[in-house]
Protein backbone atom coordinates (compact mmCIF):
# COMPACT_ATOMS: atom_id res chain seq x y z
CA UNK A 1 0.00 0.00 0.00
CA UNK A 2 1.24 2.95 -0.99
CA UNK A 3 0.45 6.81 -0.20
CA UNK A 4 0.39 9.11 -3.18
CA UNK A 5 -0.03 12.94 -2.81
CA UNK A 6 -1.36 14.62 -5.21
CA UNK A 7 0.10 18.51 -3.94
CA UNK A 8 3.18 18.45 -2.00
CA UNK A 9 1.14 19.85 0.89
CA UNK A 10 -1.73 17.76 0.49
CA UNK A 11 -2.54 16.60 4.30
CA UNK A 12 -4.88 13.37 3.80
CA UNK A 13 -2.75 11.92 0.84
CA UNK A 14 -5.15 9.20 -1.10
CA UNK A 15 -4.20 5.73 0.10
CA UNK A 16 -3.51 3.34 -2.72
CA UNK A 17 -3.80 -0.35 -2.71
CA UNK A 18 -3.56 -0.29 -6.31
CA UNK A 19 -4.58 -2.65 -9.13
CA UNK A 20 -4.77 -5.37 -6.54
CA UNK A 21 -6.62 -4.10 -3.89
CA UNK A 22 -9.18 -2.75 -6.63
CA UNK A 23 -9.53 -5.60 -7.95
CA UNK A 24 -9.64 -7.79 -4.94
CA UNK A 25 -12.40 -4.98 -3.65
CA UNK A 26 -14.19 -6.05 -6.70
CA UNK A 27 -14.55 -9.51 -6.21
CA UNK A 28 -15.47 -8.96 -2.61
CA UNK A 29 -18.59 -6.38 -3.43
CA UNK A 30 -19.45 -8.83 -6.53
CA UNK A 31 -19.54 -11.63 -4.01
CA UNK A 32 -21.24 -10.07 -1.41
CA UNK A 33 -24.02 -8.31 -3.56
CA UNK A 34 -24.45 -11.79 -5.14
CA UNK A 35 -25.29 -12.78 -1.91
CA UNK A 36 -27.25 -10.27 -1.00
CA UNK A 37 -30.08 -11.05 -3.92
CA UNK A 38 -29.74 -14.72 -3.99
CA UNK A 39 -30.98 -13.81 0.12
CA UNK A 40 -33.77 -12.72 -1.25
CA UNK A 41 -34.52 -15.01 -4.27
CA UNK A 42 -38.48 -14.06 -3.76
CA UNK A 43 -38.07 -10.44 -5.26
CA UNK A 44 -34.99 -11.35 -7.62
CA UNK A 45 -36.87 -13.87 -9.57
CA UNK A 46 -39.58 -11.47 -9.93
CA UNK A 47 -37.16 -8.45 -10.76
CA UNK A 48 -35.74 -10.88 -13.62
CA UNK A 49 -38.65 -12.19 -14.96
CA UNK A 50 -39.77 -8.56 -15.43
CA UNK A 51 -36.73 -7.52 -16.90
CA UNK A 52 -36.60 -11.16 -18.79
CA UNK A 53 -40.13 -9.89 -20.42
CA UNK A 54 -38.87 -6.33 -21.66
CA UNK A 55 -35.98 -7.64 -22.93
CA UNK A 56 -38.10 -10.69 -24.91
CA UNK A 57 -40.60 -8.55 -26.45
CA UNK A 58 -38.33 -6.23 -28.71
CA UNK A 59 -35.59 -9.50 -28.71
CA UNK A 60 -38.49 -11.69 -30.24
CA UNK A 61 -39.43 -9.37 -32.76
CA UNK A 62 -35.54 -8.71 -33.98
CA UNK A 63 -35.75 -12.57 -34.82
CA UNK A 64 -39.09 -12.40 -36.82
CA UNK A 65 -37.22 -9.68 -38.83
CA UNK A 66 -33.87 -11.05 -39.21
CA UNK A 67 -35.81 -14.63 -40.43
CA UNK A 68 -38.30 -12.51 -42.63
CA UNK A 69 -34.45 -10.31 -44.48
CA UNK A 70 -33.40 -14.08 -44.39
CA UNK A 71 -35.79 -15.40 -46.02
CA UNK A 72 -36.71 -12.29 -48.93
CA UNK A 73 -33.04 -12.23 -49.34
CA UNK A 74 -33.07 -16.14 -50.18
CA UNK A 75 -35.28 -14.97 -52.98
CA UNK A 76 -34.10 -11.59 -53.95
CA UNK A 77 -32.59 -11.22 -57.47
CA UNK A 78 -34.98 -14.54 -58.66
CA UNK A 79 -37.54 -13.23 -58.61
CA UNK A 80 -40.17 -14.78 -61.25
CA UNK A 81 -43.31 -14.68 -63.28
CA UNK A 82 -46.23 -17.22 -63.82
CA UNK A 83 -48.24 -16.84 -66.87
CA UNK A 84 -51.41 -19.21 -66.97
CA UNK A 85 -52.90 -19.33 -70.33
CA UNK A 86 -57.08 -19.88 -70.82
CA UNK A 87 -57.76 -23.31 -70.78
CA UNK A 88 -57.65 -25.24 -73.94
CA UNK A 89 -55.11 -22.83 -75.48
CA UNK A 90 -52.73 -24.19 -78.64
CA UNK A 91 -49.69 -25.79 -77.88
CA UNK A 92 -48.27 -23.03 -80.68
CA UNK A 93 -49.75 -20.40 -78.67
CA UNK A 94 -48.18 -21.94 -75.32
CA UNK A 95 -44.52 -22.52 -77.18
CA UNK A 96 -44.56 -18.86 -78.81
CA UNK A 97 -45.04 -17.34 -75.51
CA UNK A 98 -42.39 -19.40 -73.68
CA UNK A 99 -40.00 -18.25 -77.05
CA UNK A 100 -41.30 -14.69 -76.26
CA UNK A 101 -40.29 -14.63 -72.69
CA UNK A 102 -37.04 -17.42 -73.22
CA UNK A 103 -35.66 -14.45 -75.36
CA UNK A 104 -35.60 -12.00 -73.03
CA UNK A 105 -31.57 -11.80 -71.56
CA UNK A 106 -32.68 -11.19 -67.58
CA UNK A 107 -34.73 -14.62 -68.26
CA UNK A 108 -32.80 -17.55 -67.11
CA UNK A 109 -35.13 -20.10 -67.71
CA UNK A 110 -38.54 -20.91 -68.31
CA UNK A 111 -40.10 -24.25 -67.62
CA UNK A 112 -43.67 -25.39 -68.99
CA UNK A 113 -46.56 -26.66 -66.73
CA UNK A 114 -48.70 -28.53 -68.96
CA UNK A 115 -52.56 -28.88 -67.87
CA UNK A 116 -51.79 -32.13 -67.79
CA UNK A 117 -49.23 -31.82 -65.23
CA UNK A 118 -50.91 -29.61 -63.42
CA UNK A 119 -53.48 -31.91 -62.67
CA UNK A 120 -51.16 -34.83 -61.62
CA UNK A 121 -49.76 -32.02 -59.05
CA UNK A 122 -53.26 -31.09 -57.63
CA UNK A 123 -54.34 -35.14 -57.68
CA UNK A 124 -50.64 -35.61 -55.63
CA UNK A 125 -51.64 -32.98 -53.26
CA UNK A 126 -54.91 -33.42 -53.03
CA UNK A 127 -54.25 -36.87 -52.53
CA UNK A 128 -57.15 -37.83 -55.61
CA UNK A 129 -56.55 -40.90 -57.57
CA UNK A 130 -58.59 -39.78 -60.22
CA UNK A 131 -59.95 -36.25 -60.43
CA UNK A 132 -61.21 -36.32 -64.18
CA UNK A 133 -63.52 -39.18 -63.14
CA UNK A 134 -64.84 -37.19 -60.45
CA UNK A 135 -64.78 -33.24 -62.37
CA UNK A 136 -65.35 -34.79 -65.98
CA UNK A 137 -62.78 -32.40 -67.47
CA UNK A 138 -59.34 -31.01 -66.34
CA UNK A 139 -60.01 -27.53 -65.35
CA UNK A 140 -56.39 -26.56 -64.66
CA UNK A 141 -54.74 -24.13 -67.54
CA UNK A 142 -51.65 -24.91 -68.65
CA UNK A 143 -48.50 -21.86 -67.35
CA UNK A 144 -45.30 -20.66 -67.62
CA UNK A 145 -42.97 -20.22 -64.73
CA UNK A 146 -40.22 -17.77 -65.66
CA UNK A 147 -37.34 -16.84 -63.11
CA UNK A 148 -34.68 -14.25 -63.85
CA UNK A 149 -31.51 -14.32 -63.90
CA UNK A 150 -29.42 -13.32 -60.42
CA UNK A 151 -28.87 -9.70 -60.23
CA UNK A 152 -31.12 -8.94 -63.09
CA UNK A 153 -33.45 -5.96 -62.62
CA UNK A 154 -36.19 -7.00 -60.86
CA UNK A 155 -38.17 -3.85 -61.72
CA UNK A 156 -38.04 -5.03 -65.80
CA UNK A 157 -40.51 -7.91 -64.01
CA UNK A 158 -43.39 -5.37 -64.45
CA UNK A 159 -43.24 -4.35 -68.11
CA UNK A 160 -42.60 -8.09 -69.19
CA UNK A 161 -45.51 -9.12 -66.98
CA UNK A 162 -47.51 -5.88 -68.94
CA UNK A 163 -46.50 -7.15 -72.34
CA UNK A 164 -47.10 -10.49 -71.98
CA UNK A 165 -50.77 -9.89 -70.47
CA UNK A 166 -51.86 -8.30 -73.56
CA UNK A 167 -50.61 -11.45 -75.68
CA UNK A 168 -53.45 -14.40 -76.88
CA UNK A 169 -54.31 -16.63 -74.82
CA UNK A 170 -52.76 -15.24 -71.54
CA UNK A 171 -55.41 -15.57 -69.08
CA UNK A 172 -53.06 -14.33 -66.19
CA UNK A 173 -50.03 -13.26 -65.21
CA UNK A 174 -48.64 -13.18 -61.78
CA UNK A 175 -45.46 -11.48 -60.43
CA UNK A 176 -43.80 -13.35 -57.65
CA UNK A 177 -42.01 -9.99 -56.71
CA UNK A 178 -45.08 -8.69 -55.31
CA UNK A 179 -44.61 -11.02 -52.16
CA UNK A 180 -41.40 -10.33 -51.94
CA UNK A 181 -42.26 -7.34 -51.29
CA UNK A 182 -45.21 -8.23 -48.91
CA UNK A 183 -42.81 -9.90 -46.93
CA UNK A 184 -39.81 -6.93 -47.33
CA UNK A 185 -42.55 -4.34 -46.11
CA UNK A 186 -43.83 -6.54 -42.72
CA UNK A 187 -39.92 -6.96 -42.35
CA UNK A 188 -39.53 -3.27 -42.32
CA UNK A 189 -42.67 -2.63 -40.08
CA UNK A 190 -41.58 -5.58 -37.67
CA UNK A 191 -37.93 -3.76 -37.61
CA UNK A 192 -39.62 -0.29 -36.68
CA UNK A 193 -41.93 -2.21 -34.49
CA UNK A 194 -39.48 -3.42 -32.51
CA UNK A 195 -37.56 -0.46 -32.38
CA UNK A 196 -39.85 1.45 -31.05
CA UNK A 197 -40.87 -1.53 -28.29
CA UNK A 198 -37.21 -1.96 -27.77
CA UNK A 199 -36.97 2.03 -26.47
CA UNK A 200 -40.07 1.41 -24.40
CA UNK A 201 -39.38 -1.70 -23.12
CA UNK A 202 -35.90 -0.72 -22.38
CA UNK A 203 -37.37 2.16 -20.36
CA UNK A 204 -39.17 -0.49 -18.55
CA UNK A 205 -36.28 -2.15 -18.01
CA UNK A 206 -33.82 0.39 -16.75
CA UNK A 207 -36.84 1.52 -14.12
CA UNK A 208 -37.96 -2.00 -13.03
CA UNK A 209 -33.95 -2.71 -12.11
CA UNK A 210 -33.57 1.60 -10.79
CA UNK A 211 -36.34 0.56 -8.54
CA UNK A 212 -35.09 -2.22 -7.48
CA UNK A 213 -31.59 -1.18 -6.50
CA UNK A 214 -33.66 1.69 -5.22
CA UNK A 215 -35.23 -0.65 -2.44
CA UNK A 216 -31.52 -1.96 -1.96
CA UNK A 217 -30.06 0.82 -0.99
CA UNK A 218 -32.97 1.44 1.17
CA UNK A 219 -32.59 -1.53 2.80
CA UNK A 220 -28.43 -1.17 2.85
CA UNK A 221 -29.10 2.51 3.71
CA UNK A 222 -27.30 2.26 7.24
CA UNK A 223 -24.62 0.29 5.45
CA UNK A 224 -23.63 3.00 3.02
CA UNK A 225 -23.66 5.81 6.02
CA UNK A 226 -20.89 4.11 7.72
CA UNK A 227 -18.90 3.33 4.45
CA UNK A 228 -19.24 7.37 4.00
CA UNK A 229 -18.23 7.89 7.61
CA UNK A 230 -15.26 5.52 7.70
CA UNK A 231 -13.86 7.28 4.26
CA UNK A 232 -15.22 5.58 1.39
CA UNK A 233 -15.16 7.54 -1.81
CA UNK A 234 -18.63 7.45 -3.82
CA UNK A 235 -17.30 5.46 -6.71
CA UNK A 236 -16.94 2.63 -3.38
CA UNK A 237 -20.44 3.32 -2.10
CA UNK A 238 -21.72 2.89 -5.82
CA UNK A 239 -19.75 -0.07 -6.57
CA UNK A 240 -22.42 -2.75 -4.91
CA UNK A 241 -25.58 -0.97 -6.49
CA UNK A 242 -23.68 -1.64 -9.25
CA UNK A 243 -23.05 -5.05 -9.75
CA UNK A 244 -26.71 -5.11 -7.96
CA UNK A 245 -28.16 -3.46 -11.35
CA UNK A 246 -25.83 -5.78 -13.11
CA UNK A 247 -26.85 -9.10 -11.95
CA UNK A 248 -30.21 -7.91 -12.42
CA UNK A 249 -30.10 -6.99 -15.74
CA UNK A 250 -27.89 -9.67 -16.63
CA UNK A 251 -30.67 -12.29 -15.46
CA UNK A 252 -33.57 -10.41 -16.88
CA UNK A 253 -31.21 -11.50 -20.40
CA UNK A 254 -31.33 -14.81 -19.41
CA UNK A 255 -34.93 -15.16 -18.74
CA UNK A 256 -35.18 -13.19 -21.94
CA UNK A 257 -33.32 -15.66 -23.89
CA UNK A 258 -35.51 -18.30 -22.10
CA UNK A 259 -38.60 -16.99 -23.23
CA UNK A 260 -37.90 -16.57 -26.66
CA UNK A 261 -36.79 -20.32 -26.96
CA UNK A 262 -39.72 -20.93 -25.68
CA UNK A 263 -41.85 -18.93 -27.94
CA UNK A 264 -39.44 -20.41 -30.61
CA UNK A 265 -40.09 -23.79 -29.42
CA UNK A 266 -44.21 -23.09 -29.46
CA UNK A 267 -44.43 -22.03 -33.09
CA UNK A 268 -41.97 -24.07 -34.71
CA UNK A 269 -44.54 -26.50 -36.16
CA UNK A 270 -46.75 -23.56 -37.50
CA UNK A 271 -43.73 -21.67 -38.62
CA UNK A 272 -42.19 -24.68 -40.55
CA UNK A 273 -45.50 -25.25 -42.34
CA UNK A 274 -45.65 -21.96 -43.33
CA UNK A 275 -42.27 -22.19 -45.02
CA UNK A 276 -42.71 -25.90 -46.73
CA UNK A 277 -46.19 -24.13 -48.31
CA UNK A 278 -43.34 -22.11 -50.26
CA UNK A 279 -41.28 -24.75 -50.39
CA UNK A 280 -38.72 -23.28 -47.96
CA UNK A 281 -36.95 -25.80 -45.07
CA UNK A 282 -37.38 -23.96 -41.62
CA UNK A 283 -34.19 -22.61 -40.71
CA UNK A 284 -34.26 -20.12 -37.84
CA UNK A 285 -31.98 -17.13 -38.29
CA UNK A 286 -30.11 -15.38 -36.39
CA UNK A 287 -30.57 -17.14 -32.52
CA UNK A 288 -27.05 -17.68 -31.88
CA UNK A 289 -24.11 -16.90 -29.80
CA UNK A 290 -23.82 -13.84 -31.20
CA UNK A 291 -27.96 -12.68 -30.32
CA UNK A 292 -27.61 -14.57 -26.52
CA UNK A 293 -24.80 -12.30 -25.87
CA UNK A 294 -26.40 -9.11 -27.34
CA UNK A 295 -29.21 -9.86 -25.05
CA UNK A 296 -27.35 -10.39 -22.08
CA UNK A 297 -25.02 -7.48 -22.94
CA UNK A 298 -28.27 -5.46 -23.12
CA UNK A 299 -29.39 -6.64 -20.10
CA UNK A 300 -26.05 -6.06 -17.86
CA UNK A 301 -26.42 -2.51 -19.73
CA UNK A 302 -30.09 -1.72 -18.90
CA UNK A 303 -28.84 -2.84 -15.22
CA UNK A 304 -26.11 -0.73 -15.03
CA UNK A 305 -27.93 2.36 -16.24
CA UNK A 306 -30.33 1.69 -13.37
CA UNK A 307 -28.45 1.36 -10.94
CA UNK A 308 -26.58 4.48 -12.03
CA UNK A 309 -29.89 6.31 -12.19
CA UNK A 310 -31.03 4.80 -8.80
CA UNK A 311 -27.57 5.40 -6.86
CA UNK A 312 -27.37 9.05 -8.49
CA UNK A 313 -31.02 9.64 -7.20
CA UNK A 314 -30.82 8.33 -3.65
CA UNK A 315 -27.23 8.92 -2.38
CA UNK A 316 -26.69 12.39 -3.35
CA UNK A 317 -28.54 13.95 -0.14
CA UNK A 318 -27.38 10.58 2.10
CA UNK A 319 -27.14 12.20 5.58
CA UNK A 320 -25.16 10.74 8.37
CA UNK A 321 -27.40 11.35 11.64
CA UNK B 1 -2.19 15.55 10.73
CA UNK B 2 -3.24 16.40 13.71
CA UNK B 3 -3.06 19.68 14.30
CA UNK B 4 -7.00 21.02 14.58
CA UNK B 5 -8.30 25.39 14.61
CA UNK B 6 -11.97 26.22 15.12
CA UNK B 7 -12.07 30.02 13.57
CA UNK B 8 -14.94 31.85 14.42
CA UNK B 9 -17.16 29.13 13.64
CA UNK B 10 -20.93 29.52 13.62
CA UNK B 11 -23.32 26.84 12.73
CA UNK B 12 -27.11 28.12 12.41
CA UNK B 13 -29.69 25.74 11.83
CA UNK B 14 -32.60 26.70 9.31
CA UNK B 15 -35.01 27.44 12.45
CA UNK B 16 -32.65 29.93 13.62
CA UNK B 17 -31.35 28.78 16.11
CA UNK B 18 -27.45 28.34 16.69
CA UNK B 19 -25.90 25.41 17.64
CA UNK B 20 -22.24 27.06 17.99
CA UNK B 21 -21.90 30.58 17.69
CA UNK B 22 -18.40 32.24 17.09
CA UNK B 23 -16.60 29.50 18.42
CA UNK B 24 -12.38 30.00 18.40
CA UNK B 25 -10.25 27.61 19.74
CA UNK B 26 -6.84 25.09 18.67
CA UNK B 27 -6.37 21.52 19.40
CA UNK B 28 -2.59 20.81 19.11
CA UNK B 29 -1.18 17.83 17.12
CA UNK B 30 -1.00 14.81 20.05
CA UNK B 31 -3.28 16.22 22.34
CA UNK B 32 -6.59 14.52 24.38
CA UNK B 33 -9.34 17.13 25.26
CA UNK B 34 -12.99 16.29 26.40
CA UNK B 35 -15.87 18.55 25.01
CA UNK B 36 -18.52 18.67 27.86
CA UNK B 37 -21.71 20.53 28.16
CA UNK B 38 -25.54 19.78 29.04
CA UNK B 39 -27.90 18.28 25.99
CA UNK B 40 -27.94 20.73 23.54
CA UNK B 41 -24.76 22.63 23.98
CA UNK B 42 -23.62 22.17 20.95
CA UNK B 43 -21.14 19.14 21.34
CA UNK B 44 -22.20 16.77 19.25
CA UNK B 45 -22.43 19.56 16.06
CA UNK B 46 -18.83 20.52 16.99
CA UNK B 47 -17.94 17.02 16.34
CA UNK B 48 -20.19 17.09 12.90
CA UNK B 49 -18.17 19.41 11.96
CA UNK B 50 -15.11 18.22 12.51
CA UNK B 51 -16.70 15.25 10.80
CA UNK B 52 -17.05 17.40 7.66
CA UNK B 53 -21.35 15.75 8.26
CA UNK B 54 -22.54 19.11 8.35
CA UNK B 55 -20.93 22.81 7.49
CA UNK B 56 -20.69 25.47 9.16
CA UNK B 57 -22.44 29.13 8.37
CA UNK B 58 -19.46 31.14 8.74
CA UNK B 59 -15.95 30.57 10.26
CA UNK B 60 -13.62 28.33 9.34
CA UNK B 61 -12.24 24.97 10.52
CA UNK B 62 -8.50 24.09 9.73
CA UNK B 63 -6.80 21.15 9.95
CA UNK B 64 -3.17 20.91 9.78
CA UNK B 65 -4.05 24.41 7.74
CA UNK B 66 -7.03 23.50 5.55
CA UNK B 67 -10.15 24.61 5.53
CA UNK B 68 -12.16 21.39 5.67
CA UNK B 69 -15.45 22.98 5.61
CA UNK B 70 -14.32 23.58 1.88
CA UNK B 71 -13.30 20.47 0.68
CA UNK B 72 -14.75 19.40 -1.99
CA UNK B 73 -16.39 15.74 -1.94
CA UNK B 74 -14.10 13.75 -3.52
CA UNK B 75 -11.15 14.91 -0.90
CA UNK B 76 -13.53 14.77 1.85
CA UNK B 77 -13.70 10.55 1.66
CA UNK B 78 -9.67 11.12 1.69
CA UNK B 79 -10.00 13.37 4.55
CA UNK B 80 -12.23 11.07 6.48
CA UNK B 81 -10.16 8.02 5.58
CA UNK B 82 -7.23 9.59 8.35
CA UNK B 83 -10.25 10.28 11.12
CA UNK B 84 -11.94 7.86 14.13
CA UNK B 85 -15.02 8.30 14.82
CA UNK B 86 -17.12 6.48 17.91
CA UNK B 87 -20.77 7.50 18.29
CA UNK B 88 -23.44 6.85 21.15
CA UNK B 89 -25.38 4.58 18.90
CA UNK B 90 -22.40 2.87 17.59
CA UNK B 91 -23.60 2.51 13.76
CA UNK B 92 -22.75 -0.50 13.34
CA UNK B 93 -23.89 -3.24 10.86
CA UNK B 94 -26.01 -5.41 12.35
CA UNK B 95 -25.96 -8.23 9.45
CA UNK B 96 -22.15 -8.35 9.77
CA UNK B 97 -20.30 -9.70 11.81
CA UNK B 98 -17.90 -8.09 14.55
CA UNK B 99 -15.05 -8.79 11.66
CA UNK B 100 -16.60 -7.53 9.08
CA UNK B 101 -17.46 -4.63 11.02
CA UNK B 102 -13.82 -3.67 12.09
CA UNK B 103 -12.95 -4.52 8.91
CA UNK B 104 -14.42 -2.07 7.41
CA UNK B 105 -12.16 0.82 6.98
CA UNK B 106 -9.11 -1.37 6.61
CA UNK B 107 -11.06 -2.41 3.23
CA UNK B 108 -11.74 0.98 2.09
CA UNK B 109 -8.51 2.06 1.91
CA UNK B 110 -7.41 -1.54 0.19
CA UNK B 111 -5.57 -3.26 2.58
CA UNK B 112 -4.53 -6.53 1.68
CA UNK B 113 -6.39 -9.37 3.46
CA UNK B 114 -3.86 -10.65 5.11
CA UNK B 115 -3.02 -7.41 7.23
CA UNK B 116 -6.85 -7.18 7.68
CA UNK B 117 -7.29 -10.01 10.03
CA UNK B 118 -3.78 -9.18 11.66
CA UNK B 119 -4.94 -5.70 12.40
CA UNK B 120 -8.50 -6.16 13.14
CA UNK B 121 -7.45 -8.67 15.81
CA UNK B 122 -5.18 -6.35 17.43
CA UNK B 123 -7.83 -4.02 17.30
CA UNK B 124 -9.99 -6.45 19.14
CA UNK B 125 -7.33 -7.28 21.44
CA UNK B 126 -7.30 -3.62 22.59
CA UNK B 127 -10.45 -3.11 23.24
CA UNK B 128 -11.34 -6.82 24.87
CA UNK B 129 -13.31 -8.11 22.44
CA UNK B 130 -10.84 -10.80 21.22
CA UNK B 131 -12.65 -13.90 19.98
CA UNK B 132 -15.80 -12.17 19.31
CA UNK B 133 -15.07 -11.80 15.59
CA UNK B 134 -17.72 -14.41 14.29
CA UNK B 135 -20.48 -12.72 16.44
CA UNK B 136 -23.29 -10.62 14.95
CA UNK B 137 -23.38 -7.32 16.92
CA UNK B 138 -27.22 -8.33 18.18
CA UNK B 139 -25.43 -11.24 19.87
CA UNK B 140 -23.58 -9.01 22.24
CA UNK B 141 -24.09 -6.70 25.01
CA UNK B 142 -24.70 -2.92 24.63
CA UNK B 143 -21.08 -2.33 25.84
CA UNK B 144 -19.26 -4.93 24.03
CA UNK B 145 -21.00 -3.42 21.07
CA UNK B 146 -19.44 -0.07 22.02
CA UNK B 147 -16.27 -1.30 21.78
CA UNK B 148 -16.53 -2.91 18.51
CA UNK B 149 -17.23 0.64 17.74
CA UNK B 150 -13.83 1.43 19.05
CA UNK B 151 -12.43 -1.13 17.23
CA UNK B 152 -13.38 0.06 14.30
CA UNK B 153 -12.72 3.78 14.95
CA UNK B 154 -9.15 2.99 15.80
CA UNK B 155 -8.57 0.16 13.50
CA UNK B 156 -6.76 2.36 10.61
CA UNK B 157 -4.80 4.01 13.20
CA UNK B 158 -6.41 7.59 12.57
CA UNK B 159 -4.33 10.54 13.55
CA UNK B 160 -7.57 12.08 14.60
CA UNK B 161 -9.93 10.00 16.95
CA UNK B 162 -13.35 11.88 17.75
CA UNK B 163 -15.88 10.33 20.22
CA UNK B 164 -19.51 11.26 20.86
CA UNK B 165 -20.43 10.16 24.04
CA UNK B 166 -18.49 7.20 23.64
CA UNK B 167 -19.62 5.88 27.39
CA UNK B 168 -23.32 6.76 27.53
CA UNK B 169 -24.71 3.16 27.45
CA UNK B 170 -21.66 1.62 30.00
CA UNK B 171 -21.49 1.23 33.47
CA UNK B 172 -18.59 3.56 35.07
CA UNK B 173 -15.59 0.60 35.09
CA UNK B 174 -16.16 0.11 31.56
CA UNK B 175 -16.48 4.20 31.19
CA UNK B 176 -13.32 4.02 32.79
CA UNK B 177 -11.75 1.10 30.82
CA UNK B 178 -12.92 3.37 27.26
CA UNK B 179 -11.77 6.41 28.07
CA UNK B 180 -8.23 4.10 29.02
CA UNK B 181 -8.49 2.75 25.32
CA UNK B 182 -8.43 6.28 24.20
CA UNK B 183 -5.00 7.48 26.56
CA UNK B 184 -3.49 4.82 25.57
CA UNK B 185 -4.22 6.11 21.59
CA UNK B 186 -3.46 9.41 22.52
CA UNK B 187 -0.14 8.34 23.96
CA UNK B 188 0.85 7.40 20.28
CA UNK B 189 0.34 10.80 19.00
CA UNK B 190 -3.22 10.50 18.07
CA UNK B 191 -5.38 13.95 18.46
CA UNK B 192 -8.05 12.97 20.80
CA UNK B 193 -11.33 14.99 21.37
CA UNK B 194 -14.13 13.15 23.35
CA UNK B 195 -17.55 14.47 23.64
CA UNK B 196 -19.00 13.83 26.66
CA UNK B 197 -21.77 15.25 29.71
CA UNK B 198 -19.84 12.55 32.15
CA UNK B 199 -18.22 15.64 34.37
CA UNK B 200 -17.28 12.97 36.79
CA UNK B 201 -15.80 10.77 34.78
CA UNK B 202 -13.81 13.19 32.72
CA UNK B 203 -12.60 15.23 35.76
CA UNK B 204 -11.28 12.55 36.98
CA UNK B 205 -9.13 11.54 33.54
CA UNK B 206 -7.11 15.07 34.46
CA UNK B 207 -7.01 16.06 31.12
CA UNK B 208 -8.31 19.67 29.23
CA UNK B 209 -11.40 20.50 29.03
CA UNK B 210 -13.63 22.79 26.82
CA UNK B 211 -16.98 23.31 28.12
CA UNK B 212 -20.06 24.36 26.12
CA UNK B 213 -22.96 26.18 26.80
CA UNK B 214 -25.71 27.55 24.33
CA UNK B 215 -23.48 26.97 21.91
CA UNK B 216 -20.81 29.33 23.21
CA UNK B 217 -17.71 28.45 24.82
CA UNK B 218 -17.70 28.84 28.65
CA UNK B 219 -14.36 26.89 29.94
CA UNK B 220 -11.59 26.51 27.75
CA UNK B 221 -8.73 24.83 30.32
CA UNK B 222 -6.02 25.11 27.88
CA UNK B 223 -6.80 29.03 27.06
CA UNK B 224 -7.08 29.61 31.05
CA UNK B 225 -3.53 28.21 31.84
CA UNK B 226 -2.24 29.76 29.05
CA UNK B 227 -0.51 26.39 27.51
CA UNK B 228 -0.90 25.01 24.39
CA UNK B 229 -3.25 21.99 24.34
CA UNK B 230 -0.49 19.70 23.51
CA UNK B 231 0.38 16.03 24.77
CA UNK B 232 -1.24 14.79 27.77
CA UNK B 233 -0.54 13.27 31.48
CA UNK B 234 -0.24 9.85 32.07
Amino acid sequence: MKLRSKTPRDPWPRTRGGFAALGRDHLRVARESAHFISARLGSTLLVWALVGIALALPGGLFLLQANLTAMTAGWEGRPGLSIYFELNTPEETIDSVAALVGMRDEVESVTLVSAAEALEEFQRQAQIVDALALLGENPLPASLRATLRLGADAGALDALAAALAKETGVAEVVVERTWLERISDISRAVRRLGLLLGILFGLGALLVTATSVRLAIETRLEELRVLKLVGATDAQIRRPLLYFGTFYGLGGGVFAAMIISLGLVLIEDPLADLAGSYGQPLEVAAFDGTLLLAILGTGALLGVLGAVLAARQRLAGLEIH
Amino acid sequence: MGEIEFRQVTRRFDSGQDALREISVRFMEGSMTFLTGHSGAGKSTFLRLLLCLDRPTRGQILVNGVNVAELPQRRLAYYRQHLGAVFQDHHLLAERSVYDNVALPLRVIGVPERDVGRRVRAALSLVGLLGKEPHLPRQLSTGEQQRVGIARAVVGRPRILLADEPTGNLDPQLSRDVMEVFRQFNQLGTTVIVASHDRELIEAMGMPIIELAHGAIVRDDAAASGTQRRGSPT
